[in-house]
């Protein structure tokens, strides 16, 4: 993917560019796959948590396309271009983590635990984003950092309770937790050209140090769960970074582009 | 909290804009945008003035048409020729920008916002900050039903005394208090 001339230095331009858009990738298809809970959450309580997160979810990727295309297109109009990074990228574009692309099957153990990993990779990179040097990334990250509180709030005491709940509940969190976390790891994986970014003061957020915060937060709640911990030598599923997805993302981005693809650049 | 009208000049056209925006409510409160403490910022240069907002959050659906209400009420100032609006991220926007007599506005229509008002200091007491007062019976101790509420800025409330449920605005994150009190 070649930036235009931007006022960055390209060299960081396009890795940043990269950067925006693998965090709005990865909240659009989160926000997605949360929004196909709407109605079918286990109490009705459930279903508007969870389509309040999904619309956080959405409201950020919404944000971040509009950053990234003012670096991608900064002649187009920013709603349009926007729009055009959000729907009419193909699957071996996108540079979500395959954690949110694979389905949940209607699992509800399944939904919790990604959202749960997913929360706390928040937790750890948007302050370090809100730090870095590019302004209108730092203050996004901030707002957005403040608006998950909520969410890490509300999965944590998911985890808590189906823990603590009935022997199925046990079962069924345990199997999510496991069948997920190499995906989850997978949050972490390196984008192309990254190394760019920390010379310029611009932190993804997703370094070593990062990384461990991350386990250990994680590690805190599944104890506090009562769960056995997860497997600290597991191998991570990688490829997501780097436009390697399953047919499973080709299937949604089908679905979720069909009305943009009816009049593509139309205003609704 | 500074005056976000204090950087339009003359006073007349400042005054105009301010009563202009006042004039607009959120679509979905009893709240004007000013009163609500989105407005970040104002400018006028020669006939463009620009209003930086901070949402309340991110997602707040509102926006567009809240754009489309600022352009219209500015449109018709004379001497404003072209308006643009931003969105800002930083200052943040928090409940405690709501102005008092906004605060009294939703209070009014049975909707509740963080005590106590701009200036005071809270005591923190245990967990988090006080439960809201009920609009309808003033009770104090009411409970937090739901975190989630109709829009992403409001939770739902009950007070045991009057038997009513009633929405309270708050902002991201919300008080440490906000785990929901288990169903009798």
């Amino acid at each position: 993917m070649n930036p235009p001339v931007s006022s960055l230095d390209p060299a960081v331009a396009q890795p940043l560019a990269r950067l925006l858009l693998a965090a709005a990738d990865d909240k659009l298809i989160l926000g997605h796959r949360n929004g196909d809970w709407t109605g079918l959450g286990p109490i009705l309580e459930e279903d508007i948590a969870f389509s309040n997160i999904a619309q956080d979810e959405i409201a950020h990727a919404q944000e971040l396309y509009r950053l990234a295309a003012a670096l991608l297109e900064p002649r187009a109009d920013p709603t349009v271009a926007a729009n055009r990074l959000a729907y009419a990228r193909g699957p071996a574009e996108r540079l979500c983590a395959e954690l949110v692309v694979i389905p949940d099957e209607f699992d509800w153990a399944s939904a919790v635990a990604r959202q749960f990993f997913f929360d706390h990779f928040d937790a750890v990179r948007l302050p370090r984003m809100q730090r870095g040097s590019y302004a209108p990334l730092a203050e996004l990250a901030g707002k957005m950092h403040l608006e998950i509180g909520l969410h890490l709030r509300h999965f944590d005491e998911w985890i808590r309770r189906l823990g603590h709940g009935t022997a199925e509940s046990r079962t069924r969190i345990i199997a999510a937790l496991a069948k997920l976390w190499p995906y989850a790891l997978g949050l972490f994986e390196a984008l192309d050209g990254q190394e760019r970014l920390a010379g310029a003061g611009i932190d993804p957020g997703t370094d070593a140090a990062a990384e461990a915060e991350w386990r250990a937060q994680v590690a805190a709640v599944i104890k506090s769960a009562g769960l056995p911990p997860l497997d600290d030598t597991a191998a991570p599923r990688l490829g997501g970074r780097q436009g390697r997805h399953s047919p499973a993302l080709a299937e949604l981005l089908n679905e979720l582009g069909e009305v943009y693809r009816l009049e593509p650049d139309a205003a609704w | 909290m500074s005056d976000p009208f204090d950087g339009v000049q003359p006073a007349g056209l400042r005054e105009a804009i301010r009563e202009a925006l006042g004039r607009i409510d959120d679509p979905e409160m009893p709240i004007s945008i000013v009163d609500l403490g989105i407005i970040a910022g104002v400018t006028a240069d020669n006939g463009q003035v620009t209003v930086r907002i901070t949402p309340t959050f991110t997602g707040c659906p509102a926006l567009e048409m809240i754009h489309g209400l600022i352009r219209q009420e500015l449109g018709r100032i004379p001497g404003v020729a072209q308006v643009r609006i931003e969105t800002v991220f930083d200052p943040p926007w928090t409940a405690e920008r709501i102005s008092d007599a906004g605060k009294l506005r939703l209070r009014e229509h049975g909707i509740t916002t963080p005590r106590p008002s701009a200036g005071e200091r809270l005591v923190q007491l245990g967990a988090g900050s006080a439960a809201p007062v009920c609009p309808y019976c003033h009770s104090t101790q009411t409970r937090l039903d739901s975190p989630f509420g109709p829009t992403r800025c409001r939770q739902i409330h009950y007070c045991p005394a009057c038997h009513n449920s009633f929405e309270h605005i708050r902002s991201a994150p919300p008080a440490a208090s906000a785990a929901p009190a288990p169903r009798a």
